[in-house]
């Protein structure tokens, strides 16, 4: 993993990313803006799931994922920007460990989600309707691993030193 | 003793020796002595509640008072905030201020970032010290502009199987997040308090954050009005306007946040 990093780090990439410091400073804010819009399409369709709001049809309120998934692509590419330009100060670190962690949870969940046809299910529902048991642990646990993935991101410098 | 109760439920078939116009005889005398019996007695407190509480729900009705003060409180601070970026940009704020003014209000930056609370969020190891206010401050960042996302890709056509005012619940989580981040913010700055306030894009993202909240008072007040019927439907393009300025404030808030680190 160590050797991995090294050689990441040796990459003409990972120059152009800690060179010029605009690209990182760029990419924190388009970071933060991804992060905005993954969280609010994706909790809008979690809270219609828990009844916390439901005013709307829930096949209105999936319209609005594609926009996460947007917003999650962004993520993608600007935390690869970040990895590659500093690979030695994540592959160490506790809490970039426990970010990808729960990035992989909250990927199996939505994975869950689709596969065991819950997803299906809820999309018929109308306004006022109250979803299912199985839609509503899949939207808490949503909601609680993305909250995780932007703990965990947040600790970064905190628990293991990145920046 | 059966003929009365099956009157009382209406069905025209239950009582087959009756006449029809015995029968209707026989529900006006019902309907009479229901009448009398209302005109004597009071109903319950609780029936009465209940059927005020009905009637209210049916008839929305929106009083813009709150919103009249939000809107105007956070509009007054942008201005003042930009009005001062600016003068300090041209450099005139030494000339206009007073030493004494100047001096007072560096000593209590000062003071702020000294008293023990202010301390404890630098010194404390612990996670729920500075780095902990941090992460509640993103937290209610993804919050606050996620839901306001949320509502403006709606009002600019996105997710149209909803109705426009469908998305209009998600203000309370807008304002949740926006509780969560004056708080944290305000003992970030605490914390930092004589270097933030010298800082021009923290005085920007203040006024950012301040046209951004205007803005979103003025879009639930304009779903409100046309949630109770005072302002017609068809407006859907003012409020693409609204949703389009709000995202791109929202965006610029953000930049001038997270440059804050960077910059200066």
């Amino acid at each position: 993993m160590h050797a991995f990093a090294v050689w990441v780090k040796s990459t003409d990439l990972s120059w152009v990313v800690t060179h010029y410091s605009w690209v990182w400073a760029t990419c924190e804010v388009l970071h933060f803006i991804g992060m905005s819009v993954l969280f609010g399409c994706i909790g809008a369709l979690d809270l219609r799931m828990l009844g916390w709001w439901k005013s709307s049809p829930v096949a209105g309120v999936n319209a609005l994922v594609r926009w996460g998934v947007l917003g999650f692509a962004i993520n993608v590419v600007t935390g690869f920007l970040f990895f590659v330009g500093e690979p030695l100060q994540y592959v160490d670190n506790p809490a970039f460990l426990f970010k990808m962690l729960f990035l992989g949870l909250a990927g199996w969940n939505v994975w869950l989600f689709y596969v065991t046809g819950v997803a299906d299910q809820v999309e018929s529902l109308e306004p006022h309707d109250d979803s299912p048991f199985s839609a509503k642990v899949f939207a808490a646990t949503s909601l609680f691993l993305w909250t995780g993935v932007i703990f965990f991101g947040r600790m970064l410098p905190y628990i293991g030193g990145s920046f | 003793m059966t003929d009365s109760h099956m009157s009382l439920t209406g069905s025209p078939h239950s009582s087959p020796s009756h006449e029809p116009a015995a029968r209707d005889a026989f529900d006006q005398a019902i309907d009479d002595s229901i009448r009398r019996y209302f005109m004597r007695h009071d109903p319950p407190a609780r029936v009465y509640a209940r059927v005020l509480e009905a009637t209210r729900a049916a008839t929305p009705r929106y009083d813009g008072t709150l919103f009249f003060w939000l809107i105007g409180a956070s509009s007054t601070v942008a201005a003042m905030l930009l009005v001062n970026l600016v003068r300090q940009l041209l450099g005139v704020t030494a000339a206009q201020v007073s030493a004494d003014t100047a001096a007072r209000g560096a000593l209590f930056l000062v003071w702020l970032s000294n008293t023990e609370f202010a301390r404890w969020i630098n010194e404390s190891e612990s996670v729920i010290g500075y780095s902990g206010i941090l992460f509640l401050h993103t937290f209610g960042l993804a919050i606050v502009v996620g839901f306001s996302t949320a509502i403006d890709l709606r009002l600019i056509g996105a997710a149209s199987r909803m109705s426009m005012t469908a998305v209009r619940p998600l203000f309370r989580y807008v304002w949740f997040g926006f509780f969560v981040n004056a708080l944290s913010g305000a003992m970030l700055f605490a914390a930092d308090a004589p270097r933030k306030a010298e800082n021009p894009l923290f005085e920007l993202k203040l006024a950012l954050v301040a046209i951004g909240v205007a803005l979103m008072a003025v879009i639930q007040h304009r779903l409100l009005q046309v949630e109770s019927g005072v302002a017609r439907r068809d407006s859907e393009s003012g409020f693409r306007n609204l949703a389009i300025a709000s995202l791109l404030i929202w965006v610029a808030a953000i930049a001038a946040g997270r440059l804050i680190a960077y910059a200066f």
